[in-house]
């Protein structure tokens, strides 16, 4: 399982359904107003900057491991890989994509996945890159979704909604993460 | 067990759904959703949606990847 997908996920969960929320109360309640502006819901830069920094973890990360599908791995690495998991060596080279260490079936995909190395030389020990992004997800997350809570204490001005505004500080946190997550991901380890 | 991917597809793969349960769970999801969001206080509508929404999703990765976090399951490289 992928956590580039699972953060991606949150914050289209956490936004889409607050700006349907917002959307539908406002244009029900506010319909027979003339003067009033329903859909005007503004987003600040800084959303769609968190958006967009998530989609392109999302877009980058099969770019970047794209490159190691055609590398060959160390015998050695292998051997290690086999006794670190306790597979045979055979089912490592048969499921692995070049270097990449590959689930064999759907099935086998687990959420312990989001923090295992991608390639077969660390995909048994923690990748901590990736639980740090996990970690600063998480945490934007719930403090976005506090101050969208905060925020819902009143959703009919009639000229407009504004979604919170994310501070800059939390958008380089973000940013900082996602830039080692990707960085991470084009060290070779196998 | 990590850079899940799948093998090569099945041609012969059958699929996990039924066009009537995608039909029927699509419609009532979108119905629940413009009813929370119209009917009940904001903060309730909000996370009634944002609840919805996530077991969608769990519907989505049943139907297509035949588990509940399918939708979290990488494509192969």
């Amino acid at each position: 399982m992928s956590l580039s997908r699972f953060q991606m996920m949150s914050w289209t969960v956490l936004l889409l359904s607050a700006f349907f929320d917002v959307a539908l109360k406002r244009l029900h309640v506010l319909s027979s107003n003339s003067a009033a502006l329903p859909i005007n819901i503004s987003m600040d830069w800084r959303l769609w900057a968190l958006m967009g920094i998530s989609a392109t973890s999302l877009v980058g990360s099969p770019l970047i491991l794209s490159s190691k599908t055609n590398q060959e791995p160390q015998p050695k690495t292998v051997d290690k890989a086999a006794a670190a998991l306790n597979e045979p060596v055979v089912d490592i080279q048969r499921n692995s994509q070049g270097t990449l260490y590959s689930n064999p079936r759907i099935a086998d995909a687990s959420l312990i996945d989001m923090f295992q190395g991608d390639e077969i030389g660390n995909t048994a020990y923690v990748d901590v890159s990736k639980v740090q992004m996990f970690y600063f997800t998480i945490v934007a997350v719930l403090a976005y979704a506090y101050a969208l809570y905060s925020a819902m204490n009143d959703i009919y001005p009639a000229r407009g909604f504004a979604m919170p505004t994310p501070s800059d500080a939390l958008v380089a946190l973000l940013g900082i993460s996602h830039a080692a997550y990707l960085t991470s991901k084009t060290t070779q380890h196998s | 067990m990590a850079t899940p991917a799948l093998q090569a597809a099945n041609p012969l793969r059958l699929p996990h759904f039924r066009t009537a349960d995608v039909t029927i769970v699509s419609l009532l999801w979108l119905i629940l959703s413009v009813c929370g969001g119209i009917y009940l206080p904001p903060r309730t509508g909000w996370f009634v949606i944002a609840l919805l929404m996530v077991v969608y999703c769990l519907f989505l990765g049943r139907w297509i990847s035949a588990r509940p976090l399918g939708i979290l399951v990488n494509e192969p490289i």
